[in-house]
């Protein structure tokens, strides 16, 4: 259990969630300080809106903390579990209300910058590296992987939303997340 | 067997699939293929973490002042919740034996002896009991009552460690499987009533799934 712990950062993501899980109510603060940032940047970026992005990041902390024994760590890794669920609920908010304006291009902007500061704690594929992968893809496949991955487009959706044939739209969506496939394992692996 | 003519349909599929975006059918037809291709499974594998990588990839942002506290708040009122839950099993646990003292049946004949001796109880009592174990241990129970008309069901859940949704079957004695829907536990138990479509006498067997539809308990109906 994680009350020995002197500090937050010796106890994996993993831990945190079995304590959570068995009801320790320390681990629970432990893991919202942890992924309050991420899950709320996450939420953010895709609801423009800070109300609605508050409303969905709780609502994403207290399902981590509900389906917490349900967690299986050979799936997914929890940065990975967490973020899915926050993005799950920003998608539906945002299908809720369908008068509240999205902005995919400038979430494509935003991922495809370059952050100077990253105060992440390590993990294996850090946010900044995941973005100057992204960086690297041409822009419409960039933009066809970011309105997948994070917005849950189809294919079908994407063709229309860019205005472009199916064929193209699968096929930029493969092509991109095929691209970054190979930026990350690149980075991972340095020649 | 796979040969890449079989796979190039599916390998065409394979980055939708990762991405969460594929339609029922076509969903449906890749993962098969997946399941028994193992080239194919490893490069799901592989699309899976790069797309994985980009829902991580949003920048970090501070949330609004007091957001960490009513977070926690709704937690713990959520562990109060399930202390209070905690009483409430018991509680209803004691409702539970009530009724089956109603209909006539010890506990103790029950659990000792599954073929107990007719009720003379003032219900009229088809009752049966689906006692849930795992490895010895207790987990729960599914109580089958009719009367009149309508049979009915009532599961008690205790120590099964999942919280979401709990699928619930019957299979019969015309060896048919009933569904009778899903109910939730929350924190590993939980508690649920249903009408049964069948005679609680044709009852054999009670099992549940968990969200995914693998068995996380069965038991047998004695009556």
């Amino acid at each position: 259990m994680i009350r020995r712990s002197a500090s937050d950062r010796t106890v994996s993501d993993e831990t945190l969630l079995a304590s959570i899980a068995v009801g320790d109510e320390r681990a629970a603060i432990v893991f919202v300080r942890r992924y309050q940032r991420r899950v709320f940047g996450l939420a953010r970026a895709l609801l423009c809106d800070d109300a609605l992005a508050e409303e969905v990041s709780q609502e994403a902390m207290l399902r981590v903390w509900r389906h917490a024994p349900v967690f299986d760590p050979r799936r997914a890794s929890v940065a990975t579990w967490v973020l899915t669920i926050t993005r799950n609920l920003a998608i539906d908010a945002l299908r809720v209300r369908r008068s509240v304006p999205v902005d995919p291009d400038g979430m494509v902007s935003l991922l495809g910058g370059d952050d100077a500061t990253d105060k992440t704690i390590e993990h294996s594929l850090t946010q900044r590296s995941v973005r100057a992968a992204l960086a690297t893809l041409p822009d419409e496949q960039r933009r066809a992987v970011v309105l997948a991955a994070l917005y849950g487009h189809t294919a079908a959706e994407i063709a229309t939303y860019e205005g472009i044939p199916l064929g193209t739209a699968k096929g930029r969506i493969r092509l991109g997340l095929a691209k970054l496939r190979g930026e990350l394992l690149e980075q991972e692996a340095p020649a | 067997m796979s040969d890449a003519a079989s796979c190039a349909p599916f390998q065409e599929l394979l980055p939708e699939l990762a991405l969460g975006i594929l339609d029922g059918r076509e969903r449906a037809g890749a993962l098969a293929h997946v399941a028994t291709c193992p080239s194919c499974a490893a490069e799901l594998e592989a699309l899976s973490q790069a797309a994985d990588a980009v829902v991580g990839a949003a920048p970090e942002l501070e949330p609004p002042v007091g957001f960490e506290v009513r977070v926690l708040d709704a937690m713990h009122a959520g562990f109060r919740d399930r202390s209070r839950s905690r009483r409430r099993r018991r509680a209803l646990a004691a409702a539970f034996a009530a009724l089956l003292l109603l209909a006539g049946v010890g506990i103790g004949a029950l659990v000792e002896r599954p073929s107990a001796p007719a009720p003379s109880a003032t219900l009229a009592a088809d009752v049966s009991y689906a006692p849930f174990s795992a490895g010895g241990r207790p987990l729960g129970a599914a109580l089958a009552y009719g009367g009149g008309a309508t049979s009915w069901m009532f599961v008690a859940i205790d120590h099964i460690r999942i919280s979401g949704p709990i699928g619930c079957m019957v299979e019969t004695s015309s060896g048919a499987t009933v569904d009778l829907g899903e109910f939730w536990l929350d924190g590993g138990s939980g508690t649920w009533s249903v009408r049964l479509p069948v005679a609680t006498s044709a009852l054999r067997r009670a099992v549940l799934t968990d969200g995914h539809g693998r068995v996380v308990a069965s038991a047998s109906f004695q009556t």
